[in-house]
């Protein structure tokens, strides 16, 4: 082929990668994502799905999303018009989206059908999904906290099964006594759990106060209490195991071999997996519902999930119809056998909300064999299904709750510490500390602890009481502000061109002109071949780097929440780049910049270091070089991702944690470190993966390097008389100067942007809360960018902290080129 | 075959100085042409441009008085030998050799046939199979030119294709490179820093420096006549001795006089010279070979040069002597004999072989026309 | 900014078989060498240890079984081998089809990088045009951006051409990083100049010379770019995790990200997912040391 054929050729393959790739079409089918734990929450729904059809002819197809990354699925979905029909989302986001317009307001949507369909709910659980008077999502099921205990053990211990809170703590302090040992506890403050500890206070954390204004309940006395109640459960236990995510709070299994589990506070989830596990224990066990307060009042937690339609729905209707057959006898009576027919583990039992299940009616249903493990839950639960409530949610309610997540991981960092130092002064471990503290001698002790935890509870309340109540505010302001007015005329804002078109105009015109400029200036024509080669970097850089830096650097400007159409950016000036470096913002960039400063010095000469230790190691006459390498090596290749995942299990304090029983082996610690549960040690967990991760490419790097050094400066350096040691100083470390300074420049390059391995290990999917460790103890620069952008969705202050990111690494790598021409010119 | 007309010729990187300067060059159907010069003089940049390997920044170049300035190299109907040779390290022999045909969809007959024949010349069918790799600097020098020799090009470009050998097969090589020319009968330029094969090889030479043609003629004639210092100096091994200095007018007639000793009476032969030029600073000339030669010794009245050994360099049939005189080096090749480091000689120089320069412009001052040197000068022609 | 000052000159490889050449800090000191040397084994071996330490938990993790992972005791041995934490794993997750999705994904981009990197690096190493020096410097200082400044103001690009939801954000963009560009500019400025001159005088056209004189002799740096850019697609997380919604598209480590959140619980099957993406990577590791280590020594080198 002639060279110029080949030049229009290029030209053609080269304009055809400018054209965007087709929109990705989904399939006509009804889509459907559903959040859930495991899998068996998607083969129901398949199931459900496959009824459906046969009775409306509507295909629906189920997608499984995990619980820690749905809220950005969910949200990006919406941003770029993808969501699917019908989504399965937690108990806030239908009013969060609804607000934004992207998910259906039910009542207006469908003003016909919709009150029959509310009829059919109890009444307590559908005002969380009401916002500004709308009807934006429905209860898929009801999760409540029951106690389940056995009788045996009760009888035993003289217990009788806990009514109130009160009667709850002597309990467990019996059960603790009687060498129960408290299992797997919430012990990472997850905000969300609180609900368990303050709504039977009758306390939703925020509410509307009569003058329409938000307000906190963090001053009120019983709030507090529930709180406190909620922290002496979750650490002043010794809670071997960590935050298992199957809603377990709670297992007392005593070492006492054959004694076994005494009481489980738990979740409804978990119900049937006694049966399953223990059949023979089945007998023994009573359930009793979770406990009142203290003063009788009976208001039951909602937990669970919702279902909303999405506003880009191409087919409401079917959608609608989805919905209702979801809610339908047949489909509820369905989901509920279902759940407790699966094995061991993922058996659940799962509480309708739909009012003509419990109905009198039923009595056949639910007499049938399948049941007959769930009596007593059963039993249990029907006398309580009245009072289950939910309160109205409000705007800005993820922002207090974001720092009231942060206030009890303070909390549960420094009851820890105080725990351990406690049960060290009297060389007990932890666990006999908390026996102790539970017998009648440590009484005082325990009461005094506890006090101290009223105290500084409410110290820390009162403390950022102010601040979130003004964010709180603030938040509910700003939607209206920002947002309101936009979402009331969505459609104008749809077709307007907005910066990106600038700029998408700007670089096309440039693209355009230069093709131009080759093809008709004799003088450039000449070089038209070298210029087809460049052209892809070069047009790649300009629509990848340089569109995208404008765009940015615009959008830190502006007010912009993605789900919106880009035109709806909102200019805002200088703003964000001031709330990013105040230092009373808990999401200020200082305090992430800080992060990210121990962690780079930390890893980077650490790093090094040891890299130049295995390197000079490695670099002798060893037998099968082969093996070390693949031994030292073998990192290189691995994802960071699933290297953090074993991480994480090291970590951990449980049997599995391997760290931990190490340490306690050769008897360094007398008790497990909670190494991912403390904010002090949880960063030093991500540097140390990190070390053991990167740690490869250095030795190799400099292990190279020495091997470039000419043998003979080592026997002319032997001849001058040098010693092992000045050999190394004064001829292998110059002679891998390239390298060091590679590995340095590249070390702290990579270490501005860790961001898997504290994801993975701050919980990853896992939890709910704060995503990246202890009150956020690890959200380094990237992780606070992920998380404004992509969790927030705050893109505009996403954008401000990306650059103030930029300016941070350009100037250090300005710096460091600067004293390296100084050294060079020395 | 082919006639080449270089016009004018310049070539500019845009920074600062002209890399070829205003080149002017004819050369016969034919001919052999050595461009010689030291690194960076402007002879590689030359010769890409008379390949097309490197545009022409002005000037006109005519292959067959055809313009061919902005003709693509493969269609001059020229071929290269390059210094490191630019075989293609992952192609064997035979497609090194087959390659530019295969290029021009000669049939696979044809070009078997002309690969075999070139392989033939130059005696190197046995490798055609092997890689360059497996081949020794000669063998890849052979491979290089056979590459050239298959495109059976009318014009033979060779850029610097011995200085890579070792000095027993550059001189075995530069035989060869010589006689193939003379049996294919092409036009052929040869670039070369090295004098020696400049001189040997050539049927004329170009010296350059600078970007700038010095001087252009036969191998004796640049040997004999040098246009200025510099070719004085560069042709010629060892290099010729210049002494700066001023003719002086003593009792006994001219002479030439450096401050540092070195004195020497010139003979009649000078005067017109002497007297046209004055007493002007002015370089001599001396070749080593003038100085201390048989001929020289047998002059009674030769003038002496003065002075002391510093080293001896045997070389078997003669012996180079590096001496100095005061602050002055000079070398003397002289046939063998018991110097001594050391030793204070006083050498006869063959004084009809002087050359004298310009003080400032270092140009040649030409003797011919004030003298009757001339007709001795023509024995040497 | 002189680059070419800054990196290595020559290509970096290591020595395979041992050899007198290597330097031995411990050789000079005669007798006392193989005493030394037991001590160079011995911290060899036990760092390799700790090295190799959370590989060997993650293989025999996998193979207990959930009731023997109930143990409360630290067991360094698997008491009753199943093979159920795998069953589980490849039932409960997309795992192969997001092998497959990886797959597809890393060797697009590590294609394009081979052809396009080769290609620009040639260009800007052998080729003399009007503003070349400029340009390769501006796209050296796009090098500067840091990925995480781009995410934003990519996704809303990816948004906007609609791209979000498949491949082409994680191709597309790393189709031919400039890094790799630099690296073969750097690696073709070494292939003497004489070569290409005579591909010209044979009647080769650039684009001939490129693909039968350029990428012949290019074999390392191809293999460099290719195993450096699969891994670095391969291994990719935070791209998928924003672009990509529908679990059949997910990739293995947006699969191996979200064990823990739906087999909370069951480490069994957690370690499984990890084994399935590691092993066969060190199988890889294992055949192809040489290229990869030579791949990453040279790469001038990026994480």
């Amino acid at each position: 082929m002639s060279e110029l054929n080949l030049n229009w050729l290029w030209l053609v393959i080269f304009q055809l990668l400018c054209i965007p790739a087709a929109r990705a079409e989904r399939s006509q089918q009804l889509q459907f994502w559903v959040v859930g734990n495991g899998i068996e929450d998607s083969i129901m729904y398949r199931e459900l799905a496959r009824k459906f059809q046969e009775q409306s002819g509507y295909a629906v197809n189920i997608t499984p999303l995990s619980w820690g990354n749905f809220n950005q699925k969910y949200l990006t979905s919406m941003a770029a018009a993808l969501p699917p029909d019908v989504g399965v989302a937690n108990l806030g986001s239908p009013m969060e989206w609804g607000s934004l317009g992207g998910v259906v307001a039910l009542d207006q949507a469908f003003p016909k059908e919709i009150d029959e369909l509310k009829q059919r709910f109890f009444p307590g659980t559908l005002p969380q999904f009401t916002f500004n008077g709308h009807l934006y999502g429905l209860p898929t099921e009801l999760v409540t906290a029951v106690l389940y205990y056995r009788k045996d053990v009760f009888e035993r211990l003289k217990l009788t099964p806990p009514q109130t809170w009160s009667e709850l703590q002597n309990t467990i302090e019996t059960l603790e006594i009687h060498r129960y040992h408290f299992h797997y506890g919430w012990t990472r403050g997850e905000q969300w759990a609180l609900y368990y500890q303050t709504l039977p206070f009758g306390y939703a954390g925020v509410s509307q106060g009569a003058d329409g204004q938000p307000g906190l309940d963090w001053l009120q006395p019983g709030y507090q209490k529930g709180v406190a109640h909620g922290l002496n459960l979750w650490h002043l236990h010794d809670a071997i195991g960590d935050g298992s995510t199957d809603r377990t709070i709670g297992r007392f299994l005593s070492d006492v071999p054959d004694q076994s589990l005494g009481m489980m506070v738990d979740g409804n989830w978990v119900a049937s997996s006694i049966q399953k596990i223990a059949p023979e224990a089945e007998a023994r066990w009573g359930v009793v519902p979770w406990p009142k307060a203290d003063d009788g009042r009976a208001i039951n937690v909602m937990g669970g999930t919702s279902y909303v339609i999405f506003q880009k729905s191409r087919n409401k209707d079917a959608a609608f119809a989805w919905l209702k057959f979801l809610n339908s006898l047949e489909a509820q009576q369905f989901m509920i056998l279902e759940r407790v027919q699966r094995e061991g583990q993922a058996a659940a039992f799962n509480i309708s909300p739909v009012k003509e299940v419990w109905d009198a009616s039923q009595a056949a249903f639910w007499a049938r064999p399948e049941f007959r493990d769930q009596r007593k839950i059963i039993d249990a639960l029907r006398g309580i299904l009245d009072t289950f409530q939910s309160f109205p949610s409000l705007k800005g309610k993820p922002d207090t709750d974001q720092m009231e997540a942060r206030i009890l991981d303070r909390m549960g960092t420094a009851i820890n510490r105080r725990l351990t130092a406690e049960a060290e002064a009297r060389e007990m471990t932890r666990w006999d500390y908390i026996k102790w503290m539970a017998s009648a001698q440590g009484r005082p002790q325990r009461d005094s602890m506890q006090a101290w935890i009223r105290d500084q509870l409410a110290t820390e309340y009162a403390r950022h009481y102010p601040l979130a109540l003004e964010r709180l505010r603030e938040e509910s302001a700003r939607y209206q502000n920002s947002y309101g007015d936009i979402v009331a005329r969505l459609d104008t804002f749809e077709g307007r061109t907005h910066i990106l078109d600038y700029l998408k105009w700007g670089a096309l015109g440039a693209l355009l002109l230069g093709t131009l400029l080759v093809f008709t200036m004799p003088g450039l024509r000449a070089f038209r071949t070298s210029y087809a080669f460049i052209a892809v970097p070069c047009l790649l850089s300009l629509v990848f780097v340089v569109v995208p830096m404008l765009t940015s650097l615009y959008l830190s400007f502006t007010e912009y929440h993605s789900i919106l159409p880009l035109a709806s950016a909102k200019w805002i000036g200088w703003q964000h780049y001031l709330t990013s470096l105040d230092l009373s913002d808990s999401e200020n960039v200082l305090r992430s910049i800080g992060k990210t400063m121990t962690y780079v010095s930390v890893t980077v000469p650490l790093g090094i270091a040891l890299a130049l230790l295995f390197a000079a190691l490695l670099n002798n006459d060893l037998i099968s070089q082969r093996f070390w390498r693949f031994l030292y090596f073998s990192p290189l290749i691995t994802s960071a991702v699933s290297v953090s995942l074993i991480f994480t299990q090291l970590y951990r304090e449980s049997s599995m944690g391997w760290l931990n029983a190490a340490l306690l082996r050769l008897g360094w610690i007398s008790n497990p470190i909670l190494f991912l549960k403390d904010e002090q040690t949880f960063l030093s967990c991500v540097m140390a993966l990190a070390i053991w991760h990167g740690l490869a490419f250095t030795i190799l790097l400099f292990l190279a390097g020495l091997q470039q050094i000419p043998t003979q400066l080592y026997k002319a350096a032997e001849i001058d008389g040098a010693g092992w040691w000045q050999k190394f100083w004064h001829v292998s470390l110059p002679g891998i100067r390239p390298q060091l300074f590679f590995a340095l420049i590249m070390g702290l390059i990579g270490s501005f942007q860790v961001f898997e391995q504290i994801y993975m290990l701050g919980g990853g999917s896992g939890y709910a809360g704060s995503k990246f460790g202890p009150n956020d103890a690890g959200r380094t620069m990237v992780p606070l960018i992920y998380d404004l952008g992509f969790e927030q969705f705050k893109m505009g202050r996403a954008s401000a902290v990306a650059y103030i990111l930029f300016l941070v690494i350009l100037g250090l790598t300005m710096l460091q080129l600067r004293v390296l021409r100084q050294k060079t010119a020395e | 075959m082919a006639q080449l007309s270089l016009n004018n010729i310049c070539k500019d990187y845009g920074n600062g100085c002209l890399a070829v300067n205003q080149a002017n060059l004819e050369v016969h159907d034919g001919e052999f042409v050595v461009l010689v010069g030291p690194s960076g003089c402007g002879k590689s940049t030359l010769l890409n441009m008379i390949a097309g390997l490197e545009d022409i920044t002005s000037g006109t170049l005519k292959i067959n008085n055809r313009v061919v300035n902005t003709l693509p190299s493969k269609d001059r109907d020229i071929a290269m030998v390059f210094q490191n040779y630019a075989l293609y390290p992952h192609m064997t022999v035979y497609k090194n050799m087959a390659f530019s045909l295969s290029l021009r969809k000669v049939q696979k007959a044809e070009i078997d046939r002309r690969v075999q024949d070139a392989a033939r010349i130059l005696d190197i069918r046995h490798l055609l199979e092997r890689l360059p790799r497996e081949l020794s600097g000669g063998q890849r020098q052979r491979v290089a030119i056979g590459r050239a020799i298959v495109r059976q090009p009318s014009i033979f470009l060779f850029d610097e294709p011995l200085s890579n050998l070792d000095a027993k097969l550059r001189v075995q090589m530069r035989v060869e490179i010589r006689d193939l020319h003379h049996r294919l009968g092409v036009t052929a330029i040869y670039v070369t820093h090295d004098q020696t094969e400049a001189m040997t090889m050539g049927d004329r030479i170009v010296v350059m420096k600078d970007g700038v043609i010095q001087q252009m003629d036969r191998p004796m004639e640049i040997y004999n006549n040098p246009a200025n210092r510099f070719v004085a100096g560069f042709i010629g091994s060892p290099a010729m001795n210049f002494f700066e200095g001023m003719l002086v007018h003593t009792d006994r007639g001219w002479a030439f006089h450096q401050s540092e000793g070195i004195h020497l009476a010139l003979p009649d032969a000078y005067k017109d010279f002497a007297q046209h030029t004055g007493p002007v600073p002015l370089t001599l000339g001396l070749r080593p070979e003038m100085i201390g030669c048989s001929q020289a010794w047998q002059q009674r009245d030769a003038p002496r040069l003065h002075g002391k050994i510093r080293v001896v360099e045997p070389l078997g049939a003669e012996t180079y002597l590096y001496c100095e005189t005061g602050q002055a080096h000079w070398i003397a090749r002289v046939e063998q004999g018991s110097w001594t480091v050391g030793q204070e000689v006083a050498l006869p120089v063959l004084i009809d072989r002087l050359h004298f320069f310009d003080g400032r412009t270092q140009v040649s001052l030409p003797l011919h026309r004030h003298s009757g040197l001339s007709a001795q000068m023509g024995i040497y022609a | 900014m002189n680059i070419d000052k800054e990196l290595p000159a020559q290509p970096l490889t290591l020595n395979w078989e041992p050899s007198d050449k290597v330097w031995n800090p411990w050789q000079t000191l005669g007798r006392w060498k193989a005493r030394r040397l037991v001590w160079v084994y011995l911290a060899l071996a036990l760092a390799a240890l700790l090295f190799a330490m959370p590989f060997y938990y993650m293989l025999i993790t996998t193979f207990k079984s959930t009731a023997e992972l109930a143990h409360d005791e630290v067991s360094l041995w698997v008491q009753n081998p199943t093979l159920d934490p795998l069953r589980r794993l490849l039932n409960g997750t997309a795992y192969l089809h997001a092998a497959w999705n990886s797959f597809v994904i890393a060797v697009v981009t590590t294609l394009g990088n081979m052809l396009l990197c080769p290609l620009a690096g040639y260009a800007f190493a052998k080729h003399r045009f009007p503003g070349r020096d400029r340009i390769f410097f501006l796209l050296l200082s796009t090098m500067m951006v840091p990925g995480a400044v781009l995410l934003v103001p990519n996704f809303i690009l990816a948004r906007d051409f609609g791209w979000v939801n498949t491949y082409w954000p994680l191709i597309v963009p790393g189709l031919a990083s400039i890094f790799y560009v630099f690296l073969a500019r750097q690696f073709i400025s070494k292939i003497p100049r004489d070569l290409i001159q005579a591909a010209r005088m044979d009647g080769c056209s650039e684009w001939r010379i490129f693909f039968q004189i350029i990428l012949p002799l290019c074999r390392p740096l191809l293999a460099s770019i290719g195993i450096l850019s699969f891994l670095g697609s391969w291994n990719g997380f935070i791209g998928p995790m924003i672009y990509l919604l529908d679990e059949d598209r997910y990739t293995i480590p947006l699969v191996i990200s979200m064990l823990q959140g739906r087999f909370g619980g069951q480490e069994n099957v957690q370690m499984a997912g990890s084994l399935l993406s590691i092993v066969p990577a060190l199988i890889f590791f294992f055949i192809f040391q040489k290229q990869i280590v030579s791949s990453f020594a040279n790469s001038g080198l990026k994480e």
